[in-house]
């Protein structure tokens, strides 16, 4: 079996052939990982699982829908290997059998282990009701993870009840390839695209012509023109040229600085042209480089970002429902496109691009919760709210989750937001056990 | 917005010259469906459902569609479905939010396929129990990857309670709202 390779486009010069394996491997490369990008969803549905007390537990997943690159090594395996080296997104669900002891909670996260070294992160954690039924925890994080290593993911459960507790379907792991890696000796890195370019059609090989009514003057920096098909920003075009030929004495080219509608903005020309001159299009390097290159490195590393609270320190006064605090955060695991600016101590990730975004967070409470809510507030609006739990006359930690996938403006602010009934402080010294927010770029 | 023909892998033969129709047909149409890729999103803001104390699973009824540019639901059913063509794996996440619940309740939600709770693939994220009466709304949220054929697998969200002895109503208030969105992942 094979698969595609990550991507690393070249940079077209000029009067370079556009030959087949050099489009293969990179337009060709690209679209083949992205429609078959590595995804792995595995259920635990034979097992029947019991997770002991107080003891962090892998979860066996026996029942896989979809593995694609083949990174779950067997039916009796816990682990997901990356089969491709890069940032994933995982999620799943952990449900218990309701045991319905109200002294204990039930949680679920996610283990990685990157270079060796493992860690854990609890995501839900939730006081269980006293009645039937199951209860049921999300895990979602975004990781780094190295391909032919020892590096892996794993599904985990963690439970207080007091006593060996039962799982229960539906229980899951989901990881997806997200992007290329940020850092790492000899793998493909990601290359940040600020600007990514639209699609644009292939340049018509006869070109188009110049409508201005009485043509253009020399040292012209705008003209318009009939079509503009193929053209982008940065790009060449030939003025007295058709097919590729000079057909005037005063043929000469200019670069576009801007296209608004048929509206072209150029260098300077240093002949006038008359209206119905030819001006062709040609597939220039700057065409391939902005249409292939740019749009191959954009879309193998859009806008990601892990913002957690782990060594900081921050309480929440008691407020009543919807009023919310914004969590701060203490450091951004991964944040390649520079949203979140304010640095330390500070809560909110501005939008780089406009588009829609998966959003999740998480607010890890300390012992003591009463009603508890997580929610997201984009531009400083109305919280969307996620969970809301209550464990009231207990003094075990809460974790409240807000999930989403929202259609953001860029420039805008995404906080994650956070609402207790009692006075509490945020968990940030433990490191399996604290608040984050993660911001995936998901589509214009 | 725009829809895009699903994506296809290109296969640029060697000898050919990248004709304009071959560049649009390999790259041009497979870089503008990844780049907005299929995604559907909705929300209940004008007419509540009902969850019955009897703990039956009930369609929520979505109201008011955010986006749908592949024009996949139905807004008679509450059911979208991808369009012929548009078969992949999807990622499914919904938040159900409801009115204050009683002591030691809890409320959770589920996904179907086609109406039904599929036995193929174990769907269903009940969740969130209240200790004690809460003193404000509800909610809990999750999502499920699926499998969807385009034209025939239709998406659904239902919600239920648990350990409840009256009826409780998904919320309306903005921010409290109850949310459905699906995204294309993969071929």
């Amino acid at each position: 079996m094979t698969f595609p390779v990550p991507p690393s486009p070249a940079t077209w010069v000029k009067n370079q052939s556009i030959r087949a394996p050099r489009l293969r491997a990179d337009a060709a490369n690209l679209a083949w990982l992205y429609t078959k990008r590595p995804l792995f969803f595995s259920t635990q549905v034979t097992s029947a699982q019991n997770i002991s007390n107080n003891t962090t537990t892998s979860v066996f997943l026996d029942t896989t829908y979809i593995d694609n690159w083949l990174g779950h090594a067997s039916p009796t395996s816990t682990t997901y290997s990356p089969p491709l080296s890069g940032w994933y997104l995982a999620q799943g669900t952990v449900s218990y059998v309701n045991a319905s002891i109200q002294t204990g909670y039930y949680a679920a996260g996610i283990h990685v282990s990157q270079n060796s070294v493992g860690s854990n992160l609890l995501n839900s954690v939730v006081v269980p009701f006293s009645g039937g039924g199951i209860v049921s925890n999300i895990a979602c994080d975004l990781v780094q993870l190295t391909a032919n290593t020892s590096d892996s993911m794993t599904l985990i459960a963690l439970q207080t009840q007091g006593v060996s507790n039962g799982i229960d379907p539906p229980t899951f792991l989901k990881a997806e390839w997200i992007a290329l890696p940020s850092t790492g000796a000899s793998v493909v890195t990601g290359t940040v695209v600020a600007s990514p370019p639209t699609p644009v059609l292939w340049p018509p090989g006869s070109g188009t012509q110049l409508t201005n009514g009485g043509g253009i003057a020399a040292g012209a920096t705008s003209m318009t023109v009939a079509n503009t098909q193929g053209m982008i920003v940065n790009g060449t075009l030939g003025l007295e040229y058709y097919q590729g030929n000079a057909v005037s004495s005063i043929a000469e080219s200019v670069n576009i600085t801007s296209i608004v509608g048929n509206t072209i903005g150029i260098t300077a020309t240093s002949y006038a042209h008359a209206q119905n001159a030819y001006v062709s299009i040609p597939v220039s390097a700057a065409f391939l480089n902005n249409q292939v290159r740019d749009m191959v490195n954009f879309l193998a590393y859009p806008p990601i970002a892990r913002l957690h609270n782990f060594g900081g320190s921050q309480s929440l006064a008691a407020q009543t429902f919807p009023a919310a605090t914004a969590i701060n955060f203490q450091a951004a695991t991964v944040d390649n496109f520079s949203g979140w600016t304010g640095g330390v101590g500070t809560s909110s990730y501005t939008v780089p691009l406009s588009g829609v975004y998966f959003v999740y967070g998480q607010v890890a409470f300390n012992a003591g919760s009463e009603n508890c809510s997580a929610g997201i507030s984009i531009a400083g609006g109305t919280v969307q709210w996620g969970d809301s739990i209550r464990t009231a006359g207990t003094s075990l930690i809460t974790c409240p989750t807000v999930s989403k996938l929202l259609r953001i403006t860029s420039g805008q602010t995404v906080q994650l937001m956070g609402t207790t009934t009692v006075a509490l402080g945020l968990s940030t010294a433990n490191s399996s056990f604290y608040s984050t927010l993660i911001v995936v770029w998901r589509g214009f | 917005m725009a829809t895009y023909p699903s994506p296809v892998v290109p296969t640029f033969l060697a000898g050919f010259a990248p004709q304009s129709t071959d560049f649009t047909n390999y790259w041009y149409n497979t870089a503008l469906f990844l780049q907005n890729k299929i995604v559907f999103r909705a929300s209940q803001t004008t007419t509540a459902t009902t969850l019955p104390s009897t703990g039956i699973a009930t369609l929520i009824a979505y109201d008011t569609v955010l986006e749908d540019p592949y024009s996949g639901w139905n807004g008679s059913t509450h059911v979208w479905t991808p369009p012929s063509g548009y078969t992949g794996w999807f990622w499914v996440s919904s938040t159900l939010r409801t009115a204050t619940l009683q002591n030691n309740v809890g409320i959770g939600l589920q996904v179907n396929i086609n109406n039904q709770f599929s036995p193929f693939i174990p769907l269903g994220q009940g969740f969130v129990q209240i200790m004690g009466a809460s003193t404000g709304t509800a909610g809990c949220s999750g999502g499920e990857l699926v499998y969807l054929v385009g034209g025939l697998s239709g998406v659904s969200i239902s919600g239920f309670t648990d350990s409840s002895t009256v009826n409780v109503s998904t919320t309306l208030t903005a921010g409290q709202q109850s949310t459905l969105e699906i995204m294309w992942l993969t071929l």
